[in-house]
């Protein structure tokens, strides 16, 4: 067992490692604090709204039928952050139709996420999944 | 090019903390990693990466085009299809997001749903549903997974 005790790894002939890691083919790199989902939630959006599991999400507040918010815990540097975010039922997703989540910013830390059935109408949906990329402040 | 062989790598000053290059990384305790974002802040390394991701044809004899931690994809009947993960998730309440981006259809809008299968650490099941409230079959299907692994 080797061990090594420093506090700064730098590459000898630049800058060394600066968040970019070669990719999988070679040829290039990308960068890794970018390529992370900075927050990411798998909620109940039925009764009373709940978190199953989360990272970076300090709570969620039910705004209306099927329009959910979620606030993060560390904020994000500018509110042009990407939410996607995808929904469905535990039982037959054919009843009252399919479900179709919408998106959008509020502030650095608060992204909203609307499901809607195909014909518009708002609904609370089982599972409601969001993930969040962007820059951290 | 010079290269050091070695196990492990301890923080001098700080144990948990390393800094390369000019962008800090601290592993305070086993299994998680932190790197400064963009900014300030710090962000989870592992909760930041996606934990399996895959782009599908659904339709005729269905295969994958491309993919991260799947074992494989079953056609379950007309845009009902289930997945399972190489390396299992740790817990079943994973989130799930996907999309058909890039599909031809011109008519209709299709849109990822749940089958009625509840999720499993071992894999799950979606669904393609256009906007008549129909299943129908898709190409391509993009899916991507976070949460922890087991």
């Amino acid at each position: 067992m080797s061990s090594l005790k420093v506090d700064n790894i730098t590459g000898r002939g630049n800058a060394g490692f600066t968040g970019s890691v070669e990719s999988e083919g070679g040829n290039t790199t990308t960068d890794l604090q970018q390529g992370l989902v900075k927050a990411w939630i798998n909620l109940n959006g039925t009764g009373t709204i709940a978190s199953r599991d989360s990272f970076n999400v300090s709570s969620i507040a039910d705004q209306a039928t099927g329009d959910t918010r979620v606030t993060v815990s560390s904020a994000f540097a500018t509110t042009n952050y990407c939410t996607t975010a995808s929904g469905g039922e535990n039982a037959d997703s054919y009843s009252g139709g399919m479900r179709a989540g919408s998106c959008y910013m509020v502030s650095t830390t608060v992204a909203g996420v609307a499901m809607s059935y195909q014909n518009g109408g708002a609904a609370d949906c089982v599972i409601n999944c969001s993930h969040i990329t962007g820059d951290l402040a | 090019m010079s290269t050091v062989i070695l196990d492990t790598i301890t923080g001098k000053s700080t144990a948990t903390t390393i800094t390369i290059g000019s962008t800090p990384v601290v592993s305070a305790s086993a299994n998680s990693m932190t790197i400064r974002g963009e900014g300030s802040a710090q962000t989870s390394i592992q909760q930041g990466l996606a934990k399996a991701w895959f782009t599908m044809d659904g339709t005729g004899t269905i295969g994958i085009v491309d993919s991260f931690n799947i074992g494989g994809i079953t056609d379950v009947g007309t845009g009902d299809y289930q997945h399972t993960y190489s390396s299992n998730l740790g817990t079943a309440e994973h989130p799930i997001a996907g999309s058909v981006i890039g599909s031809p259809e011109a008519n209709f809008f299709s849109f990822v749903t749940s089958t009625g299968q509840a999720q499993a650490t071992t894999g799950d099941g979606f669904q393609m549903i256009h906007h008549t409230g129909a299943s129908n079959d898709q190409d391509p299907i993009h899916i991507i997974v976070h949460g922890d692994l087991a």
